[in-house]
């Protein structure tokens, strides 16, 4: 496995190295497969699929938590894209562009769950029965899971993209529309608020 | 020797974690090196930026639905002629239009013997003419010749 370890309370840790396609291709490139994706062009639709929706769906999950959800919400981004491809004017990254059209459906979707009484609640976690260690696995990632879901919603995303994403805090700057130093500021917050309702529900961190 | 000062490297640690790969690259170098000549100042804040980094890790990755992609390029506005205005050419593309063409040139002959035919042949005689026709593009046309024998 690529990426980095370190140790961290007694426990080491490897963290997987992740690419994103804002960092894979050069503007012109882009703007070539935007140009032959908005003609039709079968390899340059397939293109932008394919180097997007592993993305796309991550996100939207991570803010959904619903699977669903995230699906929908990518189906809509890219219908969303296919419709604004002949107009496109290269002043971002279409990556750029897919997260925050995605972001805001989910943000949509979030408020409409606010405001109605949900008849279905988002597929937090498989509620399969399994081994003991397996159940508390699942647990544990549903305790953590909903102490996220409490954050402010840009802290959620600042944390989904570059904490659990892998995205630097330039890409997460481009897709939230804010500068860098705004993006560690919700990080910050966004840990530090996370940390203490998790203190708050076990008592203490691992 | 490293330029940064210590509250930038409490900084980093609050926003981005324990995790040096997860560390601002510019500035990476610097707060390593910072970390290494003062572990002692550093290591409560470290405890627990990793503490929240070990609880983060046990969200597993997001996988892929089965068949998304393939759902979504299905309802992309694919243009089946594109690649005759694009440098791109996708081989796989060429068939249809090929496929027309060809059909195309089927239907004229047809036409064009449908006309001559009748006037110099007797019916047997039309029947192996049209399926030789058929014949020279390799393809099997038996259901039309079936239909004209009947």
């Amino acid at each position: 496995m690529t990426g980095t370890c370190f140790i961290a309370a007694g426990q080491g840790l490897c963290l997987p190295e992740k690419q994103h396609p804002l960092s894979r291709m050069s503007i012109d490139r882009e703007a070539d497969q935007i140009k032959r994706a908005a003609g039709g062009d079968p390899a340059a639709i397939r293109a932008i699929i394919v180097g997007n929706t592993a993305q796309l769906n991550a996100l939207a999950y991570r803010m959904l938590r619903s699977h669903d959800d995230a699906e929908e919400v990518v189906q809509e981004t890219f219908l969303r894209a296919w419709k604004a491809l002949p107009r496109w004017k290269p002043n971002a990254r279409l990556s750029t562009w897919l997260h925050r059209v995605a972001l805001n459906l989910c943000y949509d979707r979030l408020r409409k769950r606010r405001e109605h009484v949900m008849a279905d609640p988002p597929d937090m976690v498989d509620e399969t029965p399994g081994p003991q260690g397996q159940l508390e696995r699942r647990q544990n990632i549903e305790r953590v899971q909903l102490a996220i879901a409490q954050l402010p919603e840009r802290q959620q995303v600042a944390l989904s993209l570059c904490a659990l994403e892998g995205y630097t805090n330039k890409m997460a700057a481009e897709i939230l529309d804010i500068s860098v130093e705004a993006v560690e500021s919700l990080l910050s917050r966004g840990r530090r608020q996370l940390r203490q309702i998790l203190i708050e529900q076990a008592g203490d961190l691992t | 020797m490293t330029f940064m000062k210590d509250d930038r490297l409490l900084e980093i640690l609050s926003a981005y974690g324990a995790s040096p790969l997860n560390w601002p690259e510019k500035e990476r170098s610097d707060a390593e090196a910072l970390l290494a000549a003062k572990p002692d100042r550093f290591a409560d804040a470290v405890r627990e930026a990793g503490a929240l980094d070990i609880e983060l890790s046990t969200l597993p990755n997001v996988d892929l639905p089965g068949g998304l992609i393939e759902s979504l390029i299905a309802s992309a506005p694919i243009r089946e002629d594109a690649f005759q205005t694009n440098s791109h050419k996708s081989s796989g593309w060429r068939l249809p239009v090929i496929g027309s063409g060809f059909a195309t040139a089927c239907f004229s002959l047809g036409i064009a013997m449908g006309y001559a035919l009748p006037a110099q042949a007797d019916r047997n005689f039309e029947s192996s003419e049209v399926a030789l026709a058929y014949a020279l593009f390799d393809n099997d046309f038996s259901s039309f010749l079936d239909e004209t024998d009947s």
